[in-house]
């Protein structure tokens, strides 16, 4: 046990250097220097953390009191264990599904095949997602203690509050919140473990199934009593059992005797914890949960169009029939293509791309300052231009198959980007349409800017992937992406006429926006084609 | 016999490397050339930039008569590669890779029939729906064959297309090879498989750091 102990903590400490190392911090650097740096970090991040949450503190104080006046309190503690009971149904589903001891491919061939005992392994597999869990729920403690103490601030006129009283006030909620944490984490932990040691079958789910209903009636009801809904009389004991542990946090109630009594619960429900553990199977848990394991490595080191396309693997599964089959030929066939692979890429991702484009088209219409509008474009050219050229990078990382069809390269791309600019148009014009009819105002002007700058920004992005298109690469299947810089360059093309549009009213205006937007569009088109020319 | 493949001055520099010295090679209708050489000796250098899948650095590539360069388009029409590895549409079957490519080639004309023959012969019929990632090593490149197959050429380069093949496999494709080479298709192809390289091919070739030589 000794060897896994060591295992865990290197993997604890490895964990700990990525995120140190975000700030450029080096572990293994034992220099005086260094050393000063880390103490520059801790004092630096407590300062930027207590600044952040103060401020978080003056709105969260505003909106308390703005929703629930006079029972800010109350209304505080509701939230919190609001949103422990969401984290705690997602986490449950999650660990339902798959074993929540997660192990990663090296863990894989070497801890899981070792004999080790279940109980002691998932007990110290346990602590590093437990602490890694609960971050989010102390900053949110603490976000409301100090809400909380705004709000009891200008109740009693103090104008300037001093450092210590918010300190105290933030480290007493986040105290309280430690051990419901920790009890709500272990029986999540104990319900997947032991459903996976049951091999998830038939009666198994007994277990797991009262375990969520009795801890999360507590949550429910509490979460109801918080935000004044009146329930009968005999479930007081239930529905007052949370509110009243948060509360001590919040400063009512003896805070001593509410940790001692929620950390005893704590603690027994992770013997829980370990007595479900008993079947635990190590290799079973590194076989479900190795995919999400190594996602994260992926994700963590930049290759999250891998994670992407993993993930795209997995949701198609292992086949499909295609049912529609035309007899479209030559350029046609990327038409088809590109048909076929968005029908099956639909998720919630791509209809947010939709709404937003359908929200920016609304936008145009409703902002008529110039400033708000260059805005509005600069964040639809950062979405547009990897919604518009998918199929483009999709269709280079399969060089081979791109490069030995007998078509023009204009042709390629024109129909490549067809289908994603022409749905771009259709749902811009919706949301202008739509704006014009709320408004009675149509956008003339911008209607007929839109074709020429969506052209825009994907003949700007399409240029810059080919740009930094290397064929070496391309043949492994890696398609460079879109940059910052082309994003901007991309939104100042599409912006230059709305700005027209905004500095010229009336018919010019109208006109000489259209005609710039077909001349940049065109242009960038064509720059684009030459690039893909010259891929080398 | 006609000239199917004229290769002039052909190189490909990677900044000072040479991977791929000036060469010239011509193949005439039916005729089936195979390339040997070590790994990283420039086999695979050489029949990309054949494809022009890498643009290279210097000489002109011919097939038909039609320049590479001038006439882009009719070489393609007329020149097929092979790769060894070969990556794939991630949203599409080995079935609707194969329709897209006889889509873009515009030779839909008999295609259930032709796909259907092909995937039979090289045994991915029971498999046509499913998706290529989900294919073996060996699988993905029968999928490559036939997606090779599946349109009409007179130049084939393979490169190493037996590397990932069962025995049997080899047996079919070298039978296929034989069909195409009586039809007057010009082959080159790079292996490393001593059965190709003692029964197979009317000229070997040797590829060493980027020179090409005839055995």
């Amino acid at each position: 046990m000794r060897a896994i102990h060591w295992i865990r903590s290197r993997q604890e400490s490895e964990e700990l250097s990525y995120w140190l190392s975000i700030v450029s911090y080096n572990p293994k650097d034992r220099s005086f220097s260094n050393r000063m740096y880390l103490f520059y970090l801790v004092v630096f991040f407590s300062i930027w953390w207590f600044m952040v949450l103060l401020w978080f503190a003056n709105t969260g104080a505003n909106l308390l009191a703005l929703l629930f006046p006079g029972a800010e309190g109350s209304a505080a503690v509701g939230l919190e264990l609001g949103v422990l009971l969401i984290w705690f149904l997602t986490f449950m589903i999650q660990s339902l599904r798959r074993s929540p001891v997660a192990f990663s491919e090296e863990d894989a061939t070497l801890v899981c095949q070792m004999p080790l005992k279940p109980r002691t392994l998932v007990l110290r597999w346990s602590a590093m997602p437990w602490v890694k869990s609960l971050i989010p729920f102390l900053l949110l403690a603490i976000a409301l203690g100090f809400s909380l103490a705004e709000v009891s601030f200008r109740m009693e006129g103090v104008l300037e509050p001093d450092f210590f009283n918010y300190v105290i006030r933030g480290l007493r909620a986040a105290v309280v919140i430690i051990p419901v944490h920790l009890a709500v984490f272990a029986l999540t932990w104990a319900n997947g473990v032991w459903l996976m040691g049951h091999q998830r079958r038939g009666l198994a789910w007994v277990f797991p199934i009262l375990n969520t209903v009795w801890a999360g009636i507590p949550l429910l009801l509490g979460i109801l009593t918080s935000f004044g809904v009146i329930l009968p009389g005999f479930l007081d004991p239930i529905s007052r059992l949370l509110p009243n542990v948060l509360w001590a946090g919040f400063g009512i109630g003896n805070l001593g005797s509410v940790l001692l009594v929620s950390s005893l619960v704590g603690l027994l429900t992770v013997l829980c914890m370990v007595l479900s553990a008993a079947r635990f199977s190590a290799s079973r848990a590194a076989q479900e949960t190795q995919d999400q394991m190594t996602n994260r490595d992926l994700r963590r080191y930049g290759f999250s169009d891998q994670v992407r396309e993993r993930k795209n693997q997995k949701r198609l599964g292992t086949s499909r029939r295609a049912r529609w089959q035309p007899g479209w030929t030559g350029a046609a066939a990327f038409i088809w293509k590109d048909m076929l692979e968005t029908s099956r890429s639909i998720n919630t991702s791509y209809l947010y791309n939709l709404l937003t484009f359908l929200g920016v088209g609304l936008g145009l219409v409703f902002i008529p300052n110039l400033a708000g509008r260059i805005i509005l474009i600069l964040t639809w050219a950062l979405q547009a231009s990897k919604f518009l050229t998918g199929r483009l990078r999709e269709d280079l990382a399969n060089w081979v198959t791109l490069r030995q069809l007998p078509l023009e390269p204009e042709t390629i791309i024109l129909t490549d980007i067809a289908l994603a600019s022409g749905l771009m148009v259709l749902v811009g014009l919706m949301g202008m349409l739509g704006g014009g009819a709320l408004s009675g105002e149509f956008p003339l002007g911008e209607i007929l800017s839109l074709p020429g700058m969506i052209a825009s920004v994907v003949g700007v992005s399409a240029w810059t992937i080919f740009k930094h298109s290397k064929v070496d690469l391309l043949l492994v299947g890696r398609a460079p992406g879109t940059t910052e810089f082309s994003v901007l360059i991309a939104a100042l093309c599409a912006g230059i006429p709305v700005v027209i549009n905004s500095l010229l009213p009336g018919l010019m205006g109208d006109i000489f926006g259209l005609l710039a937007s077909i001349f940049i569009g065109r242009s960038a088109l064509m720059a684009a084609v030459k690039a893909f020319q010259t891929i080398e | 016999m006609t000239e199917r493949l004229v290769v002039t001055d052909l190189s490909k520099r990677y900044g000072n490397f040479v991977a791929l010295a000036p060469t010239n090679l011509t193949l005439k209708a039916g005729e089936t050339v195979i390339l040997s050489g070590q790994n990283g000796s420039g086999k695979t250098t050489l029949l990309s930039c054949i494809a022009n899948l890498v643009r290279p650095s210097s000489g002109t590539v011919s097939v038909d008569a039609f320049d590479m360069a001038i006439s882009e388009i009719e070489v393609r029409k007329r020149l097929t590669f092979v790769p060894d590895v070969q990556h794939y549409y991630v949203r599409m079957t080995a079935w609707e890779h194969l329709r897209f490519v006889a889509m873009a080639n515009n030779v839909l004309e008999g295609f259930d029939q032709r796909a259907e023959l092909l995937l039979r012969e090289l045994g991915l019929w029971k498999t046509r729906d499913h998706f290529p990632h989900n294919y073996s090593r060996g699988m993905k490149l029968k999928l490559s064959l036939t997606l090779a197959f599946i349109r009409p050429f007179t130049v084939l380069l393979l490169d190493e297309p037996t590397s990932a093949l069962d025995e049997e496999s080899v047996e079919i494709l070298l039978g296929k090879l034989e069909t195409l080479r009586q039809k007057g298709v010009s082959i080159l192809m790079s292996s490393h498989n001593p059965l190709i390289k003692q029964q197979f091919g009317d000229r070997h070739f040797l590829v060493e750091d980027g020179v090409l030589r005839e055995i």
